[in-house]
């Protein structure tokens, strides 16, 4: 994905960007969510437990 | 998160009888060995041989002496100083207020802050594009639309040194904050009750002990932001090369052009990488020494400073620094992609779904996608169970030379995306091994790149689970792995679910090893 | 198989008729194929492989487009992967040399890909019915191993926002008055083939110093020959020095602010050939898709939607477009192109430092 976001950059298309980056942020952050759900595993700890 | 401790236990334990076999020992060196040292070998090797395949020097003598490089080089250099000393200058302020006074809504900057951890370094310069590119950009029509000036003038160029340095350092700084807000969250509170006891006023504790304290980690993120800045691809791509000027990885990349000159990009790699080991060697040394002495004992909750009223100048400096790496840019995204022309403010007359429309009619958006998830999927789950097997062999000393496969998992850390990408591109484009154009080359590259993190999270999990309780399992009859299925695995849990999924969202951000990797044909997920 | 034997006097006098040049002048035209018809049992034979993975580097809008019409009229999924000519270029090399066959259709921007390929032995001679009847032969290679899909022009464009018509430039050398510091955007002919062409045919006509003195206007660089159009668009800068012709034109017919601008030195010219290669893994879909999109019905979608120029004979050009042959066109040399891109894309980095 961050490759196509890439060749659609050198072709200017940044509408298409604007949403691949979008569902690529939604992705994630629903990633990083889930792990602040797991008891134990809050974002401060981790944080700190790193 | 990229900061390398050697995995040592500290604590002496009994040695077990070796009934893991060595078989899994060699087994898993040798992935290893081929993970890290075939690339890194055959980098080696191209950057002293000419096309022919004889020995020569030329190709280091090129990048010293051609303009052509030694820009690049000052230009990177200039780039991952820069950027160092800006993101310390933001992100210790913010560490400090979040972790050591009252600030309102410390747990949202923290939340907000991990936003602009893992957002993809080069999604946020095209945003930074949307907003600050001299003619189009939103903010500059903003300036003009509220100061009347003419078409042309503008207060911000992105397409400029100053605007790379900028928006690398808007993605760095989390870097530099994790650090210093740990540090922090770990100066036990005795000692500033110990010192406010002596009659030291809070100011003062905070100079003499507090802030001592943090400077190792402040060290360590600088130059663990440095390194970021110098091996990133994306940002500049983006912003510098429509500036006209290129960095380090942009250069090798554009060696990758046709016709490819493997050799010089081998070549141009290598200080990247001798640099990268150099720096963390240094960053080690610092936080080995200081940050990590007073680990041993968290007693104490940490005293928070009232900030009085300096409270709320302390929030708007707080989320001002938060505009640029999340709100801004997440703004100039959304805008973009409702927005007919993505640099046009969208109304609700304006407004329009095409680009979504578009974007979901691509056929490569389908397969990038399928792609992305296949690939970040494969790799924290091979990268997890690998970091497991490691993890459970160095920590419980499970097999004599665990120090060296707990080395191995570690090492990749050094070595930067791009220089891996090289590296791998020169290795499996040639027989015996040809993977050039599948997406194992990719999963390669990811795992290694990913592997120390997890190593570090899972064997410090180890570390804290303990293996008394294993032990007991053991003592009871049960059998080795008996103890670990039943014991450990259920406490080791959340830490294995967190690699995964830290692993995972890594993997779908990275950018530099996969250009130099990819081809159409990857996409298209035929292997 | 009949044997059509033409002699060279035949294709130049073809050419010299043609606006173009000759890109498919090859010494001796050895033996065509027979027309190949696009009849049922092609139809069929395609879509029983159900697949055609088509390389482009066209306007991504345009070939995703392309290919969704060809989906809807046969069925058969169509894979569109656009990048710049060279990219696309070096993509299929790479895959080439690593024994991938991923790629059925290629259509590039610059012409002198096809003499490489054709060097290589990489591509299937394949000639539609239509385009033997249709097609001038300056426009498809003499041994029907490339078809010219689109003809491209490369002229000056500019933000008529930004610029009033009087102040417009006018030729190549308007460029270089300092009025135009830090407002043009320019392609990278290390990215994109209508870019290599023009900066050959610049380079030729006009000099490598026209480029140093360029070079010192504070040039926007970005790489595709789409992207520059895109950026008078918004307004980012307000002069393209090179570009995509089509999509100006385009946009302008959409309502933005944008002006076309044929240089008076003549505008660069790239012709579009597409291959069928030997190696194609959806052999049938891939003739399809090729005799398909040199049809009528494809290349009036060309002309009308793209506005790119067709080399179909039967094609209708909008009368508010400047037709091929009224304009000034400078000489395509795919033959030079070719011996001389790495010389080229190499002075070109020394110049303007990317």
């Amino acid at each position: 994905m961050s490759v196509l976001i890439f060749d659609l950059k050198e072709s200017g298309d940044l509408g298409a960007i604007a949403v691949l980056g979008i569902m690529m942020l939604v992705l994630t952050f629903a990633v990083v969510i889930t792990i602040n759900r797991i008891p134990g595993f809050g974002a401060a700890q981790r944080l700190r437990n790193t | 998160m990229t900061i390398a401790l050697p995995a040592e236990s500290a604590v002496r334990r009994r040695t077990f009888k070796i009934d893991f076999s060595l078989p899994v020992l060699i087994a898993f060196a040798a992935v290893l060995c081929v993970l890290i040292v075939l690339p890194m070998s055959w980098l080696a090797y191209y950057s002293v041989v000419d096309k022919a395949g004889q020995f020569t020097l030329e190709n280091f003598a090129t990048l010293v002496t051609e303009p052509e490089f030694r820009g690049p080089m000052l230009t990177t250099l200039i780039l991952a100083t820069s950027a160092s000393i800006f993101c310390a200058l933001a992100a210790a302020p913010m560490g400090w207020l979040v972790a050591r006074t009252d600030l309102p809504f410390a747990k949202a900057v923290r939340a907000l802050v991990t936003a602009s951890f893992v957002t993809p370094p080069f999604l946020g310069a095209i945003a930074w594009e949307l907003l600050a590119a001299p003619n189009s950009g939103l903010l500059n029509k903003l300036y003009r639309h509220l100061t009347g000036a003419e078409m042309g003038d503008h207060i911000f160029n992105i397409y400029s040194m100053t605007g790379l340095i900028f928006v690398v350092s808007c993605y760095t700084f989390p870097y530099i904050f994790v650090l210093i807000a740990n540090a922090l969250d770990r100066i036990p509170g005795d000692l500033e009750d110990a010192s406010s006891m002596l009659g030291g006023r809070t100011w003062t504790t905070a100079r003499r002990i507090t802030i001592p304290l943090a400077l190792p980690a402040l060290l360590a993120g600088m130059l663990i932001a440095f390194l970021q800045a110098m091996t990133l691809f994306g940002s500049p791509a983006i912003l510098a090369l429509p500036a006209g000027f290129h960095t380090m990885t942009t250069k090798i990349w554009s060696l990758f052009q046709f016709p490819p000159k493997p050799e010089l990009a081998a070549a141009a790699s290598l200080p990247l990488l001798v640099l990268t080991v150099m720096l963390l060697r240094t960053q080690q040394m610092i936080l080995g020494r200081k940050g990590y002495s007073v680990v041993g004992g968290k007693t104490g909750d940490p005293r928070l400073i009232r900030l009085g009223i300096w409270k709320w100048p302390a929030v708007a400096f707080v989320f001002a620094v938060l505009m640029l790496p999340v709100f801004l840019p997440y703004f100039a995204l959304i805008n973009a992609a409702l927005s007919p022309i993505a640099t046009t403010l969208v109304t609700p007359e304006n407004a329009t779904l095409k680009n979504v429309w578009f974007t979901f009619g691509l056929s490569s958006t389908k397969i990038a996608l399928q792609n992305t998830f296949i690939l970040g999927a494969l790799t924290a789950t091979l990268g997890t169970l690998m970091a497991l097997v490691i993890g459970y062999i160095s920590v419980r000393r499970a097999v004599v030379g665990h120090q060296a496969l707990g080395f191995l998992a570690t090492a990749p850390i050094a070595i930067p995306g791009i220089v891996l990408g090289v590296g791998l591109f020169l290795t499996y484009t040639q027989p015996p091994f040809v993977l050039y154009g599948t997406l194992w080359i990719l999963l390669l590259a990811y795992l290694t790149i990913e592997l120390p993190a997890a190593y570090q999270q899972l064997s410090s999990a180890y570390k804290a689970v303990g293996n008394d309780l294993e032990d007991a399992s053991r003592i009871l009859g049960a059998t080795r792995l008996q103890a670990l299925r039943h014991i450990t695995a259920p406490l080791l849990r959340t830490s294995v679910i967190a690699t995964w999924c830290f692993i995972f969202v890594a993997t779908v951000r990275e950018l530099s090893a996969a250009i130099i990797l990819f081809t159409s044909d990857t996409r298209s997920c035929r292997s | 198989m009949t044997k059509r034997p033409i002699s060279r006097r035949a294709v130049l006098q073809g050419s010299a008729a043609a606006a173009a040049a000759t890109v498919f002048a090859a010494p001796a035209r050895a033996q065509l194929p027979a027309p190949a018809p696009l009849d049922d049992v092609l139809i069929a034979a395609a879509k029983k492989e159900g697949k055609v993975s088509f390389y482009t580097a066209m306007d991504l809008d345009f070939a995703q487009r392309l290919g969704k019409a060809f989906e809807a009229k046969y069925g058969i999924s169509t894979k569109v992967e656009r990048s710049g000519a060279e990219r696309v270029f070096q993509r299929i090399g790479q895959e080439h040399t690593a024994k991938i066959y991923a790629v059925d259709v290629a259509n590039t921007a610059d012409a002198a890909h096809v003499i490489i390929w054709k060097r290589n032995g990489w591509l299937a001679p394949y000639l539609p019915e239509e385009v033997a009847q249709h097609y001038d032969k300056a426009y498809y290679d003499a041994d029907a191993l490339a078809i010219t899909t689109r003809i491209l022009v490369s002229p000056i464009a500019y933000n008529t926002d930004l610029v009033k018509k009087e102040d417009a430039p006018k030729s190549f050398k308007d460029l270089l008055d300092p009025k135009w510091a830090g407002k043009m955007v320019k392609g990278h002919p290390a990215y994109s083939g209508t870019i290599m062409n023009a900066t050959h045919q610049i380079a030729r006509d006009i000099g490598w110093d026209y480029f140093e003195k360029l070079a010192k206007q504070k040039v926007m660089q970005v790489q595709s020959a789409t992207d520059t159009p895109k950026k008078i668009q918004l307004g980012e800068r307000a002069v393209m020095v090179d570009g995509a012709g089509y999509l100006v034109i385009r946009y302008k017919e959409e309502g933005s602010p944008v002006e076309v601008v044929y240089p008076e030195e003549g505008t660069p010219l790239a012709t579009g050939p597409s291959v069928v290669f030997k190696s194609a893994p959806n052999p049938n879909a891939a003739r399809l898709f090729q005799n398909w999109m040199h049809g009528r019905e494809a290349q009036q979608f060309l002309v009308d939607w793209a506005r790119q120029y067709s080399p179909h004979g039967q094609t209708k050009e909008k009368p508010s477009v400047r037709a091929l042959r009224d304009i000034k066109l400078m000489k395509e040399d795919p033959a030079a192109v070719e011996k001389e891109a790495e010389a080229i894309k190499k002075r070109y980095a020394q110049i303007f430092k990317v």
